[in-house]
């Protein structure tokens, strides 16, 4: 061995010494080898929330937006930015924690990206069924400024009587039709007389409905429905059980009165 | 005094846990190693060369508990250098200008037939040029080519110092003999297609 040699060693070992060090303890790699894939696992649970939250919007946008909305418009407003966002920052912050596990160089940026993706979409259509895309949504309206949830857009969307567009929660039967409660707690009776083109409607009390029709009298808070269609948005996990279908049908109404020739149905 | 030589590197390493003058047979046997990667990097002063050759050798031993078995130690240990060596240049804000020092006509040689060269590589001009062309190359790429031909590492272990998919190491060498080749044609050297 040459002089030199045993210098750097010296000095290493000399170093090693006088700054106290000492190797750092298995546990201490094992701990932060932990603390790295639970920091993983975390971002891509959180990718699946956000993905959750994706298939919500996508899935009840018709839900939310009245019939005709412009495609473009439609997708502005229901597109979950915020989601997506989330989405890309928690599906990188995966890759990179996935990429500084042991093997973790090993897989290409592509094949780590995909099976992040692949594992939140999972984990996202999970959350989706068990109604978190939902609770999230109404969550982020409340607590983050400019988000609007889906129901908000759908009551802003739907709530003008003298426009012809009505949305509410399906109340009790009626001789002609049924009582409506609208978003800001009004009850409205609204008759089906014109209505249906089928000559039988299966409503759900508790169901929440969109009406295409005129309003009769704004005071009384009356409207004539034209069509209706169910405002319902799918995704909402386990919901309490509703009381069996109520059916208008055709020969239970008065005659038509062709009022509603003029309004375009829903779909 | 045991015969040193006779262990291997996983051996001297896992006795370091208990004996210091184990670790410094490991710097004894990677000190020239190391020193003549990290000049091949970038090229510095005898004096930063050291320091940093002493940064590395604490590193190592401040994390002998987390080599991994799979690895080569020599893989894992050329990991450390060159994360270091990253680190020092990034600490100076300077790119590295390599230097790649073609000490035996083996290499060139090997190197030259690599690139298709048709040239008399041997001739002392040429390797000068040849020399000037991988130390223009980008790091990026200069880094999978040292160690590729001028370390000898294969592309598993280069995967494994790099930390890179072995894919995008053999991408990497290519597009860096493509740089060469494109190079010293510039300078007048042909090629066999």
């Amino acid at each position: 061995m040459n002089n030199k040699q045993n210098t750097i060693a010296d000095k290493v070992l000399e170093r090693v010494e006088q700054l106290q060090l000492k190797p750092r303890s298995r546990q201490f790699f094992k701990l932060r080898n932990i603390g790295i894939w639970f920091l993983a696992a975390l971002s891509v649970v959180v990718g699946g929330l956000a993905i959750s939250s994706i298939i919500f919007r996508s899935v009840n946008a018709g839900a939310a937006l009245r019939p005709g909305t412009p495609p473009l418009q439609e997708a502005l407003l229901v597109m979950p930015f915020l989601w997506i966002i989330l989405m890309v920052i928690f599906v990188y912050v995966a890759y990179r924690e996935i990429r500084s596990t042991k093997r973790g160089y090993k897989y290409s940026l592509t094949a780590l990206i995909l099976g992040t993706l692949l594992a939140s979409s999972v984990l996202g259509i999970v959350f989706y069924t068990a109604g978190a895309g939902f609770m999230l949504d109404r969550f982020a309206a409340r607590h983050v400024p400019f988000h609007a949830d889906l129901e908000g857009i759908q009551r802003e969307r739907w709530q003008h009587p003298a426009d012809g567009f009505l949305a509410g929660t399906v109340g009790a039967q009626t001789e002609t039709g049924i009582r409506l409660m609208d978003s800001e707690n009004q009850e409205w009776q609204v008759t089906f007389s014109d209505t249906i083109p089928e000559k039988r409607l299966q409503l759900t009390e508790g169901e929440r409905v969109g009406l295409r029709g005129t309003l009769i009298d704004a005071q009384a808070r009356t409207f004539l429905a034209c069509d209706v269609r169910s405002l319902e948005f799918e995704g909402r996990g386990l919901q309490p059980p509703r009381p069996p279908q109520m059916r208008i049908e055709r020969k239970d109404l008065p005659p038509r009165s062709n009022r509603c020739e003029d309004v375009r149905p829903l779909n | 005094m045991d015969d040193l030589t006779l262990y291997t590197d996983e051996e001297l390493l896992s006795l370091s846990l208990t004996n210091k003058r184990f670790f410094a047979a490991i710097v004894e046997r990677y000190e020239k190693k190391l020193a003549a990667y990290i000049f091949r990097l970038g090229r510095l002063g005898t004096e930063d060369t050291e320091d940093l050759l002493q940064d590395i050798f604490l590193k190592v031993y401040q994390n002998m508990n987390n080599f991994d078995t799979q690895l080569k130690f020599s893989s894992w240990i050329y990991r450390i250098a060159h994360n270091e060596t990253m680190g020092f240049f990034r600490h100076r804000k300077v790119r590295p200008h390599g230097h790649t020092v073609l000490e035996s006509e083996k290499v060139l040689e090997v190197f030259a037939s690599e690139l298709n060269l048709v040239e008399d590589i041997e001739a002392q001009e040429a390797s000068a040029h040849l020399n000037a062309c991988i130390n223009e190359l980008p790091l990026k790429y200069r880094d999978s080519l040292v160690l590729k031909f001028f370390e000898h590492k294969t592309y598993g272990e280069i995967s494994d110092i790099l930390s890179l998919p072995e894919g995008t190491v053999a991408t990497r060498i290519n597009r860096a003999k493509e740089q060469v080749r494109k190079m010293m044609a510039n300078k007048g050297y042909s090629y066999e297609q």
